[in-house]
C-alpha cells in the first residue's frame, strides 16, 4: 500500500513538474522581467495606457510556486532542482516591483498631461528603487536557498 | 534502533573471537587473550565510532529535511498570501463590465439612448465604428449645475476623450473605462466629446446626466475637436495661393499663400476666432457653385 503510494505520489510530480512547473520556470524569466519593462516602455513611447498583465500573471505563477511549496509530493521538485527554490524565489520577488511599476504608470497615463505623467513617471522610479532596496534587504536577511547545517564551519 | 543493533552485533563478535583465540593457543592463552582483548576493544571502538558517524550524519540529513520542508512551506504559505493579495488588487482595480445582452440593451444601442439602463452598463462586446450623433436635451431642472457620468459602454481598449463645455475643457483628456466617471456640467450649454485617441476599432462612450436620468450612446472619432491653429515661416519659396484668392474670387484680399517646401512652426495660436456660421455657410455655398459650374482648383 504504502509503494503505490509512493509510486503514485512519484508519478503526481512528474505529471505536474512537466504539465505545470516547466512552464512556469521557462516563462518566469520573461513574465518577470521582458514583459512589464515592454509595458512601461510601450506607455512611455505612445503617451497612452496599455493593456498590462504582469499583475495577472503574478497571481497565476505566484499560486503554482505556492501549490509546488505546500503540496508534500510537489515539494519533491525543490530537492530533485536544488536551483528551483532560488530560482523562483529571487524571480518571483522581482515581479511584483515591475508590474507594480507598470501599473503605477498606466494609472498616471490615464488621463493626457504632461505634469501628471511627469509625476507618475517619478513615481515609478521611486517605487522601483524602493522595491529593489527591499529585495536586498530582505535577501540579506534570508538568502534565497536552503542553508545547510554545515555551513558556515 | 540501528544502532543498538550494531553495537550488539560488536559484542557477539568480541565473544566469539576471545572464545576461538582461547582454544586455539592455549599456551599462549593468556597473551593471545590479552591481544585479542586489546584488538578487540580497538575493532569495537573503531565500529562504535563508525556507527555514531553514521547515526549523526543521518541525523544531519534528516535534520536538514526537516529544515527544508520548513522553510518550503513557510514559503508556499508566503506565495499563497501574496497570490491572493494580487486577486484581491486585481479585483479592486478591475472596473470591466459583463456585457448587458437584454432587449432593452439592443433597444438602447439602436435608439441611442435609454431611461432604463444605469451608469456603467456595458452593452457591447467589442468597440464599433459608431456614427457621432448630437442630442438636444430638454429638462425642467432647476439647479445650475448636474452631475454627468461618462463610461465606454464596450471594450475598455485604451479609448481617450475630453469634455468641453462651451467650448472650454473640462479637463485634460482621459481613458474611458466601464466604470463611470463623473463630471458637474451647467446645467444649460453644449457639451462636447470629441475622441482624442482611438484605443481599437472606435470610440464609444455612454452619457448619464442626472437631472433627467437618460443615458445617451454615442460614437466619436480620433482627432475629433482637436484642430489646432500655429504659427508658421516657410523654409523655402512660397506664393500667393490663387484658389482663396482674389484670381478665383475677385476681389478677395490676398490672405493665403502656399509653398511646397516644409513649414516651420513657431507658435501655437491659443485664442482664434474663426468666422461666423453665416460666413462659413456662404463660404460653402461658392464652393458648391463652383463645383456646380465645373470650376475646378487653379494650378
Amino acid at each position: 500500500m504504502k509503494t503505490l503510494w509512493n509510486a503514485l505520489s512519484f508519478l503526481a510530480t512528474i505529471i505536474w513538474s512537466v504539465a505545470v512547473l516547466l512552464w512556469v520556470v521557462l516563462i518566469l524569466p520573461f513574465s518577470a522581467i521582458l514583459v512589464p519593462t515592454g509595458d512601461i516602455m510601450g506607455i512611455l513611447h505612445t503617451g497612452y495606457t496599455t493593456i498590462t498583465g504582469g499583475l495577472e500573471m503574478f497571481m497565476a505563477i505566484s499560486l503554482i510556486i505556492s501549490l509546488t511549496m505546500l503540496v508534500p509530493p510537489f515539494r519533491r521538485c525543490f530537492r530533485i532542482f536544488p536551483w528551483l527554490y532560488p530560482y523562483v524565489k529571487i524571480l518571483s520577488v522581482d515581479m511584483p516591483v515591475l508590474a507594480i511599476a507598470a501599473e503605477l504608470l498606466n494609472y498616471g497615463y490615464d488621463i493626457y498631461s504632461e505634469e501628471r505623467h511627469r509625476i507618475f513617471i517619478l513615481l515609478m522610479i521611486g517605487e522601483i528603487v524602493a522595491g529593489r532596496l527591499m529585495m536586498c534587504w530582505y535577501f540579506h536577511k534570508k538568502p534565497a536557498g536552503f542553508r545547510r547545517e554545515n555551513d558556515g564551519q | 534502533m540501528m544502532g543498538s543493533n550494531d553495537y550488539r552485533e560488536n559484542s557477539e563478535t568480541t565473544q566469539a573471537d576471545r572464545y576461538s583465540g582461547n582454544y586455539a593457543e592455549n599456551d599462549t592463552g593468556n597473551e593471545n587473550r590479552r591481544g585479542t582483548h586489546r584488538m578487540q576493544e580497538h575493532t569495537g571502538n573503531e565500529k562504535r565510532r563508525g556507527t555514531h558517524r553514521m547515526q549523526e550524519h543521518t541525523g544531519k540529513s534528516r535534520a536538514e529535511e526537516f529544515e527544508r520542508n520548513r522553510i518550503l512551506k513557510r514559503t508556499g504559505m508566503a506565495f499563497l498570501g501574496m497570490s491572493i493579495a494580487a486577486l484581491i488588487a486585481i479585483s479592486s482595480m478591475n472596473s470591466v463590465s459583463t456585457v448587458d445582452t437584454s432587449d432593452v440593451a439592443a433597444e438602447a444601442l439602436e435608439q441611442g439612448k435609454s431611461t432604463e439602463l444605469g451608469a456603467g452598463t456595458r452593452i457591447l462586446m467589442k468597440d464599433q465604428e459608431m456614427p457621432a450623433r448630437d442630442y438636444t436635451i430638454v429638462h425642467s431642472s432647476q439647479k445650475d449645475t448636474s452631475e454627468l457620468q461618462i463610461w465606454d459602454y464596450a471594450a475598455e481598449d485604451g479609448d481617450y476623450v475630453q469634455v468641453l463645455v462651451d467650448d472650454v475643457p473640462l479637463g485634460d483628456p482621459f481613458m474611458i473605462k466601464n466604470k463611470p466617471v463623473t463630471l458637474t456640467v451647467p446645467a444649460t450649454g453644449v457639451v462636447q466629446v470629441p475622441g482624442t485617441r482611438d484605443g481599437e476599432g472606435g470610440i464609444t462612450y455612454a452619457i448619464r446626466y442626472d437631472f433627467n436620468n437618460k443615458t445617451y450612446f454615442n460614437g466619436t472619432d480620433e482627432g475629433e475637436g482637436e484642430e489646432r491653429i500655429y504659427v508658421v515661416e516657410p523654409t523655402g519659396d512660397f506664393e500667393d495661393d490663387p484658389n482663396v484668392t482674389d484670381r478665383k474670387f475677385p476681389g478677395n484680399p490676398t490672405k493665403s499663400c502656399r509653398s511646397k517646401h516644409p513649414l516651420k512652426i513657431v507658435a501655437e495660436v491659443i485664442k482664434w476666432e474663426g468666422h461666423s456660421p453665416e460666413i462659413l455657410n456662404n463660404m460653402l455655398e461658392n464652393l458648391r457653385k463652383l463645383s456646380e459650374q465645373g470650376i475646378k482648383a487653379i494650378d
